[in-house]
């Protein structure tokens, strides 16, 4: 099998992957009771509202607010953000979900009209993050995609490890294979 | 049901006709040529993925509850999923008639699953690998088996971005905590 010559993701569909990710979410978790939205698969990992509220603080904080300070800065230091604590102190697992995206999805507006913006000298502007280096503005916002469909995955492994305790044991080797 | 399950047959039908409109939201504003695109020449493409699904919903999973309610103890046979997709060819078809079709059948198959009474939910067949298998046993993995599959399609979205991450590539080394 062949795999087919790619074609370079342009701003404009960026944001409109991001503008889509509460949207994706509202029908993943539509139905769902509430004990699956507040199940934590072990301690210490989030439930499903918690990385709901980790993506609206990792708007800010991550992403959102380490743009617009390339963009005002020159070569800033971009600052540290811890993400636990912010969970931890937002305490998402009592909240209603469907609020959670609705603040999710007014906040994408706001962020997907200020990426979509943005001119190619600025995405080439740069900053530097602990040991990590030097980043341009566009690693950022390509970086915001990605992150966003690893806690997509992370709902769907949420979900998945709910319903384990229902399959046999030869089931769960099978499954485990 | 007569054992104590997490999800009910109704909660376990929303979850099955969630897949298709997760997807069409997700899909709906990608280039075709994610869709058609594979991670590597032996990976399936998010269009084969979907055919996939389409097909196990009625091998593995509708044809085989048929089977068990029409049989008793019935051997259920294995078949040949690498060799579906290539016959499907998917990757070269339009992703929202894939969609289409997947969002029909779900429909129909949640339709069946809601119905099915306690009794027909522990009839059980004999499957090649696994052993014995019972009604319910089957309805539960294929709310497993549509979330592996989401996680494959979120997963090529995210190889097909990969290289533009720059930098960014080093938050996901392993041992990398960018938050802390």
């Amino acid at each position: 099998m062949m795999t087919q010559p790619k074609i370079p993701i342009r701003l404009s569909q960026i944001a409109a992957i991001l503008y889509a990710t509460p949207h994706v979410l509202r029908s993943m978790l539509a139905g769902i009771d509430e004990e699956i939205l507040r199940w934590h698969p072990n301690q210490g990992v989030w439930c499903i509202n918690e990385t709901i509220g980790h993506l609206l603080e990792a708007d800010e904080h991550a992403f959102a607010a380490r743009i617009a300070l390339m963009l005002a800065e020159e070569y800033p230091e971009i600052p540290q953000w811890n993400a636990d604590a912010a969970a931890t102190q937002r305490q998402d697992c009592h909240q209603n979900t469907f609020e959670l995206l609705d603040e999710l999805a007014e906040n994408r507006q706001k962020y997907t009209r200020f990426i979509s913006q943005l001119q190619p000298k600025q995405l080439a502007r740069t900053g530097t993050y602990r040991h990590y280096g030097e980043f341009k503005i566009s690693d950022f916002v390509y970086e915001w995609v990605y992150h966003d469909h690893s806690h997509l995955k992370q709902i769907s492994d949420n979900i998945r490890t709910y319903i384990w305790p229902n399959f046999t044991r030869p089931m769960q080797a099978a499954l485990s294979e | 049901m007569t054992k104590d399950y997490s999800l009910n047959l109704v909660q376990i039908a929303s979850l099955l006709q969630a897949t298709p409109q997760t997807l069409r939201n997700e899909l709906s504003v990608l280039d075709p040529g994610v869709l058609h695109w594979r991670p590597t020449p032996e990976e399936w493409c998010i269009n084969e993925c979907i055919g996939h699904i389409i097909e196990t919903d009625k091998n593995g999973f509708a044809g085989r509850i048929q089977t068990i309610l029409a049989e008793d103890q019935p051997q259920l046979v294995a078949w040949d999923i690498g060799g579906t997709v290539a016959q499907r060819r998917d990757c070269e078809r339009d992703g929202f008639e894939l969609l289409d079709e997947l969002e029909a059948q779900r429909q129909e198959n949640t339709q069946f699953i809601t119905q099915l009474t306690p009794e027909q939910l522990v009839r059980s067949g004999i499957h090649p690998n696994v052993g014995e298998l019972q009604v319910i046993d089957l309805i539960f993995e294929w709310i497993h088996h549509d979330r592996n599959h989401v996680k494959q399609i979120m997963t090529n979205i995210q190889d097909y971005i990969w290289p533009d991450l720059g930098n960014a590539q080093r938050f996901f080394e392993p041992d990398s905590n960018p938050y802390l």
